[in-house]
């Protein structure tokens, strides 16, 4: 498999602020890629970097195996975008507006006129083709948005925060579109701050934090790289110090913490852990309420790695 | 094409620019026909009382003062002394001294006395070709002042039909400085599209840098857009004030495309000149173009008809780079002088600036990437 797009050692400041920090990364044709990190990142700026939008001051950028410039053309002829804010123009009609960027991509008539409809169909805004942006609701302003950006069938589709502010069910009707898209050939760059989008559709998964690529590789890949495995957690009344050091000595237990009523164990990884606790719980008698079990989340990754969390808690 | 068809549907739909580049001026055009547009009986252009001071004999002078005599002067012979103190007392306008040289004086800045110095001007520059053929062929002397006298040789005398003193109105200064506005505002068009232009600016921007097209094509067919609208807003607005409400504006309709071309395209480079480089968002590029466009305006006489006068004679520079100076002056050239002269002189300086504005433009526009997005 050739290496659809190689960054390496990107560096970009904004005057003392290093936004990219030597950043690496490379993306496999056929993959669905996703960059993932809190926002200040380094996100946006590695995909404007990327496609030469933005002036960096180290760094190679390689894309379909050729250094990407501001005039390559013939790369960027294959490339579809997404942006993060709506680019559309509110004078033109959703027909209109997929005819004029896939025009930018296709000069001829009667190609065009089948991709233009085939794109309208894509995101299924047909009822909507004469209907002029303002009048969209945000979710189907968004699947415009997608419209405009791979009408020309684009071999590199890159998408940066495409579900902010988007309802649920658009949200997972963009994701869903996501896997069709690759299904049919493209591959797929997808930045987001969510980790359950990446989790939902990424083949591979790159980290970043500060401008820095921290951990890359699939799902299950980075959650064996952290110790956190299983977390359970169990709704009990009342718990001795002595049964606490217990339950610290049962196998595979990591951290655990009794708060407010609440047992909260986190194993390494292991099997059975949880029958094991309630095992334990039935041997002294204890009684207990609701339990629940996790597995360990991009979040879990990233906080053990960073100390931090991905999405900022208000 | 197709990206010229949605180029142009972009720019018409758009509300809020029409109306600055296209209602206002017909709205204003209106509140200034209302307010003085009609104003013209009494204050029907009038020969000007011009003194001559003979301090000595010039045959070939008096004969040309002969010729326009009746029709755009009226010469009354003085004493230098008795001229200064007509002059004063504002019997005449002008005065002018024959002696060695020919000079003329005057007090104060006014159309009248700018109208004294251009025929002084005209006379001046024909002067040589007088006297040699006086010397050589003194029987063709009468045939000479007559062509001078001859309009199409852009002549000192007022017989020309373009310059019609009877039905000049003094109030037309304004629609003038209104026909030179409404070609400045046509900045606004083209910021618009420029601003969707660029990465920096709007998202459209940066979807349409990440295209495989060049941006020079895409600049261009923007500009084509924007001239268009712009140059046809003009030419409605000239059509509104010359064909329906009636107002002479001294000039052939083929005087009036080239101005309106040459304006539209001065109002268009100075839209993209103030996108690119004024920073800040673009509600402020906006704030600065409108200030601009009416300040250029205002010297250009919009609000006072003999502003071009006063800064002529205090800062005669600033008319020569004002664009909407240069327009107005262009119309008053025709209308007044019946030189076309000044009026092609004007409307190149006028490209020449735009042209200079958009080779600054461009060359920030071919950058390729930027700093920050």
């Amino acid at each position: 498999m050739e290496a659809v797009v190689k960054i390496e050692n990107l560096v970009k400041r904004y005057g003392d602020l290093v936004a990219l920090d030597h950043f690496n990364l490379e993306i496999m044709e056929g993959e669905v890629f996703g960059l993932l990190g809190p926002n200040g990142s380094g996100k946006s700026t590695t995909i404007h970097c990327l496609l030469s939008l933005l002036q960096y001051d180290k760094g190679d950028i390689k894309v379909f195996g050729e250094e990407m410039k501001p005039d390559s053309y013939h790369l960027k002829k294959d490339i579809g975008v997404i942006m993060q804010n709506v680019a559309v123009f509110n004078t033109l009609t959703v027909e209109e507006n997929i005819d004029y960027f896939c025009g930018l991509y296709v000069s001829d008539k009667e190609e065009r006129k089948k991709l233009v409809e085939e794109a309208i169909d894509f995101v299924e805004l047909k009822d909507f083709r004469k209907f002029y942006p303002k009048k969209l609701s945000g979710g189907l302003l968004r699947r415009l948005n997608i419209a405009c950006g791979i009408a020309h069938k684009p071999k590199l589709i890159i998408l940066d925060e495409p579900t902010v502010a988007v309802d649920p069910q658009s949200r997972n009707n963009i994701l869903e579109g996501i896997k069709r898209l690759n299904q049919e050939g493209a591959t797929i760059i997808y930045t987001t701050h969510y980790m359950e989008e990446v989790e939902q559709i990424c083949t591979r998964i790159a980290i970043m934090d500060k401008g820095k690529c921290i951990a890359v590789g699939t799902k299950e890949e980075l959650k064996n790289m952290v110790k956190t495995g299983e977390t359970i957690q169990v709704e009990i009344p009342s718990l001795t110090e002595e049964n606490l050091k217990e339950i610290q000595q049962l196998p595979h237990t990591y951290k655990m913490n009794y708060e407010n009523g609440v047992l909260k164990v986190q194993y390494t990884k292991g099997k059975h852990n949880l029958i094991h606790l309630l095992d334990y719980f039935r041997e002294k008698d204890i009684v207990f309420g609701r339990v629940t079990s996790e597995l360990p989340t991009l979040n879990d990754v990233f906080l053990e790695i960073t100390g931090k969390e991905l999405r900022d808690r208000s | 094409m197709k990206l010229f068809y949605y180029q142009l549907k972009n720019i018409l739909k758009t509300k809020e620019t029409v109306w600055w580049t296209a209602a206002f001026p017909l709205v204003l055009g209106t509140l200034f026909y209302l307010t003085f547009g009609t104003a013209n009986v009494d204050d029907q252009f009038s020969k000007i009382p011009v003194g001559v001071v003979w301090n000595q004999e010039d045959a070939y002078f008096a004969s040309v003062l002969d010729e326009v005599e009746g029709d755009l002067f009226e010469t009354t012979d003085y004493e230098e002394e008795d001229a200064k103190k007509a002059l004063q007392k504002e019997k005449i306008d002008a005065y002018i001294v024959v002696g060695d040289s020919i000079t003329m004086k005057t007090m104060k800045s006014s159309i009248q006395a700018s109208i004294v110095e251009v025929f002084l001007n005209e006379y001046l520059s024909y002067k040589s070709a007088i006297e040699t053929i006086a010397k050589e062929h003194p029987e063709k002397l009468a045939e000479l002042v007559g062509q001078i006298s001859d309009d199409s040789k852009g002549s000192i005398t007022v017989k020309d039909d373009s310059v019609d003193m009877d039905d000049y109105n003094p109030y037309i200064t304004f629609f003038y400085a209104l026909v030179a506005m409404t070609c400045l505002f046509g900045g606004f068009l083209s910021q618009g599209s420029i601003s969707e232009l660029q990465a920096d600016q709007s998202a459209l921007g940066a979807r349409k840098n990440i295209a495989p097209i060049s941006k020079m094509k895409l600049l261009v067919v923007d500009v084509l857009t924007t001239w268009l609208v712009s140059f046809t807003e003009i030419m409605i607005a000239l059509f509104y004030l010359v064909g329906i409400l009636k107002l002479n504006f001294g000039a052939d309709l083929k005087y009036m495309i080239i101005l309106a071309l040459a304006g539209s395209y001065f109002g268009n480079s100075l839209g993209i000149f103030t996108t690119i480089f004024v920073k800040g968002d673009f509600g402020k590029k906006n704030a600065v173009l409108l200030t601009i466009s009416l300040v250029f305006s205002f010297f250009g006489g919009l609000m006072f008809a003999n502003m071009i006068d006063i800064v002529e004679h205090h800062i005669p520079v600033l008319n020569r780079i004002n664009p909407a100076a240069l327009m107005v002056h262009a119309f008053q050239s025709l209308q007044i002088y019946g030189d076309t002269k000044i009026f092609y002189r004007n409307l190149l300086l006028l490209m020449i600036f735009a042209i200079v504005m958009n080779i600054a433009s461009v060359c920030i526009l071919r950058r390729k990437r930027y700093a920050n997005i």
